[in-house]
C-alpha cells in the first residue's frame, strides 16, 4: 500500500499517540478508562450472555426489558418486614422530611426508585441502565427491573419508568432528588417524554436521616443507614462504582457481573421501604409491635428536638431536648445553651438565665462567651435585672479578651455598648 | 455627540467635553513637535494620514418593530450606519451574517436588534445564545444588553453564564434566560454535554452570536468549529435551526473564514460607514546602538523616552506591551516621570489580566471619565472591553497580527478630531519589515486564519464529545454529517473499536455509535490545545507550579540540567519525569542559560501538491519548487550547551536522554535544483548554515501572511535531502495533524520569500545578525551574503507554475 492511502485509523493511531511505548498517550480519559479496567476486581467473574428473568414489553418507543418480582408482605428485609410501612405516621415523616406535601400522603402508594448508571457525572452520555422501581400492589411488594440490553432501548425503557412513576402518589429515594431524579429527568427530555416528577411529592430519605442521626454515624450512606436502622446486612454485595464495568463488559460480550448489579438495585430499592418505614415510627420511638427502635436514641433526640424547634414547636422541641439530656452522659454545653434558648422562646426566662449562667461557670471558652451574652440579654430585656445583666456582660468582656483572638473590635465594642448601657441603668436605679 | 451607535445601551458617557476638545487639538500639536524634534524626528521612518470620514446613515428598516425603534430612539439613536442597517436586513432575511468591521464601529447593536426583533415578533419565545472570547466581555455586554432588554418587557431576561455563575441560580437562568451570554469553553464543557437542561434554549433557538471571530484559529478555531459543529446538532434534535450572526475585526477572505468555522455560507458585511476623525500613524525605528550586529535600541526604552511627547494632562495616551513584565517596567517608568509630563503618578496605571476584576473595573471607569491618563496594557484590553476612546495609542513592538494592531489603534479616534497611533519597531524580522513597508498595515489585511475542523485528533476528541451528546446514526447523520466532514465514521469505528468509548449498534439496517464509557469527555478535552499533555514545572521545594509547557517543547527547555528563566530569575531543572510529564526546578541563581540541539529527522508521507519553473539558463532542468506535504517528524533533542549571558560564550555541554517527540503534520518544502544551486555557489559545508539562515527567515515573516506565532511552525532545512536529492527547506506545522498552516504557507509563498529578502536586503547589519538571517555566529561570514543570493533568486524571474507531482518521489516515499 502505498503512503497516500493510509487508513484514516492508522493515521489516527500514530496521532493520538495511543501506539507508543514511550511516552503518554494523548488522551487523558483513555488512561483512566484502561487503568479502570486493568484493576482486578472485575472481569474475572460472572459469566456471558443476558441475565436471567427478563421478559420484554412493547410501548410506543419500542420494545424494552424488565424483571419483575412479587414479595410477600411479610417478608423480612434486614429487621423489618416490608408491610410494615403501613404503620409509618405520615406526620412523623413530612416533619423529619420537612415538606408538609408529604403528610397527605399514603406511602403504600409510593414508587420507591433507584437507578444504575454508567457514571455518576451525570450530562447527557450517562446512560441509566437499570431502573429499579418498587411498590405495592395487591396487598405485595412488587419489584420492576428494567434494563437495557443496549443504549437503543432507552427510549422504551423510560417510557415504562414514567408510567410507573406517574401512576404513583410519591417518590421515595435515597440521594434521589441530587442524583437519580435528574438523570432520569435528562433523558426523558432528550427522548421527548414529559417527566412525571414536577407534580408529585419526593420524599427523598437522605435528608430527614442524616438530620435525625448524622452525630451518631461516620456518613450518611444508604448502607450505613440500613445497618444501622434496620439491620440489615448485605453479602457480597458489589459496591455501585463497578456497575458501569458490568454493564460495558455485558455490552461487550464479555464475562460480566450484571447479576450482582440487579442484586444490589434490589436490596437498596427493598431498603428504601425499610428506612422509611423506620422514618414513620422515629418519632414513637417503637415499632408497631412495640418493639424499640434501633438507631442512636440520643442522636435521634437532639434530632428531633432541633426538627421541632426549627418548626417553632417549642414544648414538643423542650421535651426531645429534654430526653436528649438524659440520654447523654455528662453534660454537653452546647446543648445546653440551645436548651436554655428553647425554654427562653418558651417564656420561661428566669429558668433560660440560670442555666445560661450555669454553663458559663463550666469553663472559660467560647461556649461561656456565649452563654453570658445571652444571660446578660435575658437579664436586661426579659427580666430587667440591670445588676445581673452588668455581671454577664463585665464576665463577657473579660471573656471575650481570653478566647476571641484578633480583631475582636467588633465584639468588643458591642459588649462595651451594653456596658455603658446597664450602668446607666444601675445608676438610674441606684 | 458620542457613539451612541456603538453602544446602544449605555447613554454616551459623561467624560468632560473640555478633555475631548483638548485631546483633538492636542494631538496636532505631538504630531508637529515629534516632527520638529532634532533627534525623533529622523526615526519616524513614516507618517500615515487617513484623512476624516464622514459616516454614511441609514433609515431603521422599516420591518423593525416600532417597540424596538422606539427605544433605540429614546436612547438617542436617530438612524444607523448602512454597514448597520445592511446587517440587519440580511438577519431579518434569515442569512447568516458576518459583520467585518473595524472598532468601535457599531457592530453590537447590528446583531443586537434581529435578536431583540425575534424576542418582539415570538412574544418572548426565541432564545438566542451568545460567544464572547472573553469573560470580562460577556459581563460587559450583559450590562448594557439587560438595560435595554428591560425596556422592551419586564418578563425577558439575559445572563451571564460562565464559571462564575453560582449553581443557585443556573436553573433560573436555563429556564428563563431570553439571551444566554456566555462562551465557547462553558458551550463545549458546560451547556453542550447537559444538553437536557437546557432544552428550553435549544427548542426555541433563533440567533447565535459569535463575537471575535478573528480570534477563532489555529488548535483553538479548530477545535471551535467543532464545538459549534456539536451544538449545530443539538440544536436540530430539539427542532430549532438558529441562524449565525458573527462578527470580527477585518480579516483576508472573511466569507472564507466564516465557511471553515461554521460550515456555512454567510453573507460579509464588510464597508465600514461609521465615521471616523483623521487618524495619523506613525512608525517609529529606533537608532542602532551597534551597527556590526545590526542591534537597534530597547523599544521599551524607547517608549520612555518618546512618552514626555506623547502624554500629557490634556488627552489620553494607551500603550500597548506585548508582555506582562513590561507592563509592569514601563509603568513604573511613566510614574517615576510623571510630574515631567505635568501629570500626577496615579493619573497612569498599569492593566493586564490577573488583576482583580474589581481593580480592573475601576481603572476602566477612570479612562471613560477621563481621570486616568495613562494607561500602559497588554492585549487585556485589546477586545471589546468599554473604555471610550481614546487619543494617543503606542504599540511597543508589532503586536504579530494585523488584527491586533487595527484592534489596538482602534482604542484611538474621536469624532472631530485627530487621532494618532505610534508604532516603536524591535528589533525583530517582522517589526524591520513593517519599518520599511507601513502599507502593509493599511492595505487590506493579508493574513490567512488556518482553521482545520478536520484534524483527527481534533475531531476524533470533538467526536468523543459529540457523542456523549447523541449517539451518532449513520442514515440521519449521513444527510449533514458532522459539519460534513469526510472522516465521520472512520473515526466512530476507531473510536468504538480501539479506544472502547463507543459501541456500535445496529437498528433495523441502520448503524448507531452510543457512548459507552464512564467519563465525561468534555472535561479532559481543550480548546486551546495539548494541554492534556502539558508538562507542569514544579518549584521542587514548595511543589508549586511556576508554569506549563507542551510536551513537546519540553525535551529541549525542561531537561535535566536545563536553565528555565522566568521573569528575569533563573531556574535549574532537577528532575524531569517525562512520563508523568513533571519537572522538577530549583531557583538557582546562575551566570548561564542553556540552548538544547535538536536532531530533527524529516520523513515524508505524501506529496499533495507541486510547484515550480524552469532554469532559465538551463533547457529541461527544474529551478526553484515549492511543495505541499504530508511528513512525519522525529525529533531528538541531543545535547545542550550552557552559554554565558552577555558574551554568549559556550562554557560547556552536555548530553540530553530524552525519548524522541514523534510528530505527523502538513509541510511547506522549497526546494533548489541541484543545477540552480551549483549556479549560486550553494554547496555542503558553511553555506549550509546560510541555507539554514533563509529557513529561520521565512519562518520568521511567515506571521505577515498567515495568522500563526513563529514558533508554530517547525523548521528542518536540508542541504542534500534524502527526498529531494537537492537543497530543502521544511516549515511545518507543529500541530499534530496540522491545522493548515502547511497550506497558507504554500499559497503564499511568494509573498513570504519576498518579504524576507527586503528584510535581509534593509538590515543594517555587515554580516548577519538576529533580526534578519541570524547572528555571524550562525550563519559564518558569508551567510548573509549566500542567503541574500538565495532570496534574490527566488523572488526574480518568472512565478512558479503548478507542475503534476513526479511518480518517481511517490514511490520512494516507501
Ligand atoms: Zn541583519
Amino acid at each position: 500500500m502505498s503512503a497516500g492511502e493510509r487508513s484514516v485509523r492508522d493515521r489516527l493511531r500514530r496521532l493520538r499517540r495511543e501506539e507508543r511505548a514511550s511516552g503518554p498517550a494523548a488522551d487523558l480519559s483513555l488512561i483512566r478508562q484502561r487503568a479502570r479496567r486493568a484493576s482486578p476486581s472485575v472481569g474475572d467473574h460472572g459469566e456471558a450472555g443476558v441475565p436471567r428473568e427478563l421478559s420484554s414489553v412493547n410501548g410506543s418507543r419500542g420494545t424494552s426489558w424488565q424483571r419483575l418480582r412479587r414479595f410477600e408482605r411479610s417478608r423480612k428485609h434486614g429487621d423489618w418486614a416490608l408491610g410494615e410501612l403501613r404503620e409509618a405516621c405520615p406526620r412523623a415523616v413530612a416533619r423529619a422530611a420537612r415538606d408538609p406535601q408529604l403528610e397527605e400522603v399514603d406511602l403504600e402508594q409510593a414508587i420507591f426508585l433507584d437507578i444504575e448508571t454508567t457514571g455518576l457525572s451525570g450530562g447527557a452520555g450517562t446512560i441509566p441502565f437499570l431502573v429499579g422501581l418498587g411498590r405495592f400492589v395487591d396487598g405485595e411488594y412488587e419489584l420492576w427491573q428494567g434494563f437495557l440490553r443496549g443504549p437503543e432501548e432507552e427510549a422504551g425503557l423510560l417510557e415504562h419508568a414514567a408510567e410507573r412513576i406517574a401512576a404513583s402518589r410519591v417518590v421515595v429515594s435515597f440521594f434521589g432528588k441530587s442524583f437519580d431524579r435528574h438523570r432520569l429527568e435528562d433523558k426523558m427530555r432528550m427522548h421527548k417524554i414529559e417527566p412525571p416528577f414536577d407534580r408529585l411529592p419526593h420524599l427523598d430519605l437522605y435528608y430527614p436521616l442524616h438530620r435525625l442521626y448524622r452525630e451518631a454515624y461516620p456518613d450518611g450512606r444508604l448502607q450505613t443507614m440500613e445497618r444501622a436502622l434496620c439491620g440489615v446486612e448485605r453479602e457480597d454485595d458489589l459496591p455501585g462504582s463497578f456497575a458501569p464495568e458490568a454493564w460495558f463488559d455485558f455490552l461487550a460480550g464479555r464475562p460480566h457481573r450484571l447479576e450482582d448489579v440487579f442484586r444490589h438495585n434490589q436490596d437498596d430499592v427493598l431498603s428504601l421501604v425499610c428506612l422509611a418505614a423506620h422514618l414513620g415510627r422515629s418519632e414513637v420511638e417503637r415499632t408497631a409491635a412495640g418493639e424499640p427502635l434501633a438507631g442512636s436514641g440520643a442522636a435521634r433526640a437532639r434530632g428531633w428536638a432541633r426538627l421541632q424547634a426549627q418548626a417553632r414547636q417549642w414544648d414538643a422541641a423542650l421535651d426531645w431536648s429534654a430526653c436528649a439530656r438524659e440520654r447523654t452522659s455528662g453534660d454537653d454545653r452546647s446543648w445546653l445553651c440551645f436548651h436554655a434558648d428553647l425554654l427562653r422562646r418558651r417564656g420561661d426566662a428566669q429558668r433560660a438565665l440560670e442555666l445560661y449562667r450555669a454553663v458559663a461557670q463550666g469553663g472559660r471558652d467560647r461556649i461561656a462567651l456565649e452563654a453570658q451574652v445571652q444571660a446578660a440579654k435575658i437579664a436586661e430585656h426579659d427580666l430587667r435585672l440591670w445588676s445581673v445583666a452588668l455581671e454577664s456582660t463585665e464576665d463577657a468582656l473579660s471573656l471575650v479578651r481570653e478566647v476571641v483572638p484578633v480583631p475582636r473590635e467588633a465584639r468588643q465594642g458591642e459588649l462595651e455598648r451594653r456596658l455603658t448601657r446597664l450602668r446607666r441603668k444601675c445608676g438610674v436605679e441606684s | 455627540m458620542d457613539d451612541r451607535r456603538t453602544h446602544p445601551a449605555t447613554r454616551g458617557s459623561e467624560r468632560g467635553s473640555r478633555l475631548r476638545k483638548q485631546g483633538s487639538s492636542r494631538v496636532e500639536g505631538i504630531v508637529k513637535r515629534l516632527r520638529a524634534h532634532p533627534e525623533f524626528s529622523a526615526r519616524f521612518a513614516v507618517w500615515h494620514r487617513e484623512p476624516a470620514r464622514a459616516g454614511r446613515s441609514a433609515d431603521f428598516p422599516d420591518r423593525l418593530h416600532p417597540s424596538l425603534v422606539r427605544v433605540l430612539r429614546s436612547r438617542g439613536l436617530r438612524e444607523l450606519y448602512e454597514h448597520q442597517q445592511r446587517a440587519i436586513e440580511l438577519a431579518l432575511d434569515g442569512e447568516d451574517v458576518l459583520v467585518a468591521t473595524r472598532t468601535a464601529s457599531g457592530k453590537t447593536l447590528a446583531y443586537t436588534a434581529p435578536v431583540l426583533q425575534s424576542l418582539l415578533e415570538s412574544d418572548g419565545a426565541a432564545r438566542s445564545l451568545w460567544m464572547f472570547p472573553t469573560k470580562a466581555l460577556s459581563q460587559d455586554q450583559s450590562r448594557s444588553l439587560n438595560a435595554l432588554i428591560g425596556e422592551l418587557s419586564d418578563s425577558w431576561h439575559s445572563f451571564t453564564y460562565d464559571g462564575d455563575t453560582p449553581p443557585s441560580v443556573r436553573r433560573t437562568l436555563r429556564d428563563r434566560g431570553h439571551v444566554v451570554l456566555t462562551n465557547p469553553w462553558m458551550l463545549h464543557q458546560g451547556i453542550l454535554p447537559n444538553h437536557a437542561k437546557w432544552a428550553e434554549l435549544f427548542r426555541d433557538l433563533r440567533y447565535v452570536v459569535i463575537d471575535e471571530v478573528h480570534t477563532m484559529s489555529g488548535v483553538f478555531g479548530s477545535s471551535v468549529a467543532n464545538v459549534f459543529r456539536r451544538l449545530d446538532r443539538i440544536a436540530r434534535h430539539y427542532g430549532s435551526r438558529p441562524r449565525f450572526f458573527l462578527s470580527s475585526a477585518t480579516l483576508h477572505n472573511p466569507k472564507e473564514h466564516a465557511r471553515r468555522l461554521l460550515g456555512r455560507e454567510v453573507q460579509v458585511v464588510g464597508e465600514d460607514a461609521s465615521p471616523s476623525g483623521e487618524r495619523i500613524f506613525g512608525v517609529y525605528d529606533p537608532p542602532v546602538v551597534d551597527a556590526v550586529a545590526g542591534l537597534r535600541a530597547n523599544a521599551l526604552e524607547e517608549a520612555r523616552r518618546l512618552a514626555p511627547l506623547l502624554c500629557g494632562p490634556g488627552h489620553q495616551t494607551i500603550f500597548f506591551c506585548n508582555r506582562r513584565t513590561a507592563v509592569e517596567v514601563l509603568t513604573r517608568y511613566l510614574k517615576e516621570s510623571a510630574r515631567s509630563m505635568g501629570l500626577k503618578p496615579e493619573e497612569i496605571r498599569g492593566y493586564r489580566g490577573g488583576y482583580l476584576p474589581l481593580h480592573r473595573r475601576e481603572i476602566e471607569a477612570g479612562l471613560k471619565d477621563g481621570s486616568v491618563k495613562v494607561v500602559v496594557s497588554t492585549n487585556a484590553l485589546e477586545l471589546g472591553v468599554d473604555i471610550g476612546q481614546l487619543d494617543v495609542c503606542v504599540l511597543v513592538g508589532y503586536p504579530g497580527s494585523q488584527a491586533s494592531f487595527w484592534q489596538r489603534a482602534g482604542r484611538v479616534g474621536r469624532r472631530g478630531g485627530p487621532s494618532l497611533s505610534v508604532l516603536i519597531a524591535r528589533s525583530d524580522p517582522v517589526d524591520r519589515y513593517l519599518a520599511a513597508h507601513p502599507e502593509y498595515l493599511f492595505e487590506a489585511p493579508r493574513e490567512r486564519l488556518a482553521v482545520d475542523p478536520d484534524n483527527l485528533v481534533i475531531l476524533s476528541e470533538q467526536l468523543k464529545c459529540a457523542a456523549f451528546e447523541l449517539p451518532f446514526r449513520a442514515s440521519s447523520e449521513g444527510e449533514e454529517g458532522f459539519g460534513g466532514t469526510p472522516h465521520l465514521t472512520e473515526v466512530l469505528d476507531y473510536l468504538a473499536e480501539e479506544c472502547e468509548f463507543l459501541v456500535p449498534r445496529s437498528e433495523g439496517n441502520e448503524r448507531t455509535w452510543y457512548w459507552a464509557a464512564d467519563a465525561y469527555p468534555a472535561q479532559d478535552v481543550s480548546l486551546d490545545g495539548g494541554e492534556p499533555d502539558n508538562v507542569l514545572i514544579l518549584d521542587v521545594e514548595t511543589g508549586k507550579a511556576i508554569g506549563e509547557i507542551t510536551r513537546e517543547y519540553s525535551i529541549t527547555t525542561v531537561h535535566e540540567g536545563a536553565i528555565y528563566q522566568v521573569e528575569g530569575e533563573t531556574w535549574k531543572v532537577e528532575r524531569f519525569n517525562y512520563e508523568n510529564r513533571r519537572a522538577f526546578l530549583r531557583r538557582t541563581p546562575t551566570d548561564y542559560f542553556t540552548e538544547a540541539e535538536t536532531d530533527i529527522e524529516v520523513r515524508l508521507l505524501r506529496l499533495e501538491e507541486k510547484e515550480s519553473r524552469p532554469l532559465a539558463s538551463a533547457e529541461g532542468e527544474e529551478d526553484i519548487a515549492v511543495w505541499r506535504v504530508e511528513v512525519h517528524v522525529t525529533t531528538v533533542a541531543t545535547l545542550y550547551k550552557k552559554i554565558r549571558f552577555y558574551t554568549r560564550e559556550s562554557v560547556g555541554a552536555e548530553d540530553i536522554h530524552l525519548p524522541p517527540e514523534e510528530l505527523d503534520s502538513e509541510a511547506f518544502v522549497l526546494t533548489l535544483s541541484l543545477a540552480a544551486s551549483e549556479q549560486l555557489g550553494l554547496q555542503a559545508g558553511s553555506r549550509a548554515s546560510a541555507w539554514r539562515g533563509v529557513g529561520r527567515l521565512l519562518r520568521r515573516v511567515a506571521p505577515l501572511f498567515l495568522r500563526c506565532q513563529p514558533s508554530d511552525l517547525g523548521l528542518a532545512t536540508e542541504i542534500r535531502s534524502r527526498h529531494f536529492r537537492c537543497p530543502a527547506i521544511f516549515l511545518y506545522d507543529r500541530v499534530p495533524g496540522s491545522v493548515g498552516l502547511g497550506t497558507s504557507l504554500f499559497r503564499e509563498h511568494r509573498a513570504i520569500l519576498q518579504a524576507a529578502l527586503e528584510v535581509a536586503r534593509r538590515c543594517d547589519c555587515l554580516l548577519g545578525c538576529p533580526a534578519c538571517v541570524g547572528p555571524i555566529e550562525e550563519v559564518g561570514p558569508l551567510g548573509k551574503e549566500t542567503a541574500l543570493k538565495i532570496l534574490e533568486h527566488c523572488v526574480q524571474g518568472r512565478e512558479l507554475a503548478p507542475t503534476p507531482l513526479p511518480e518517481l518521489e511517490q514511490q520512494e516515499l516507501e
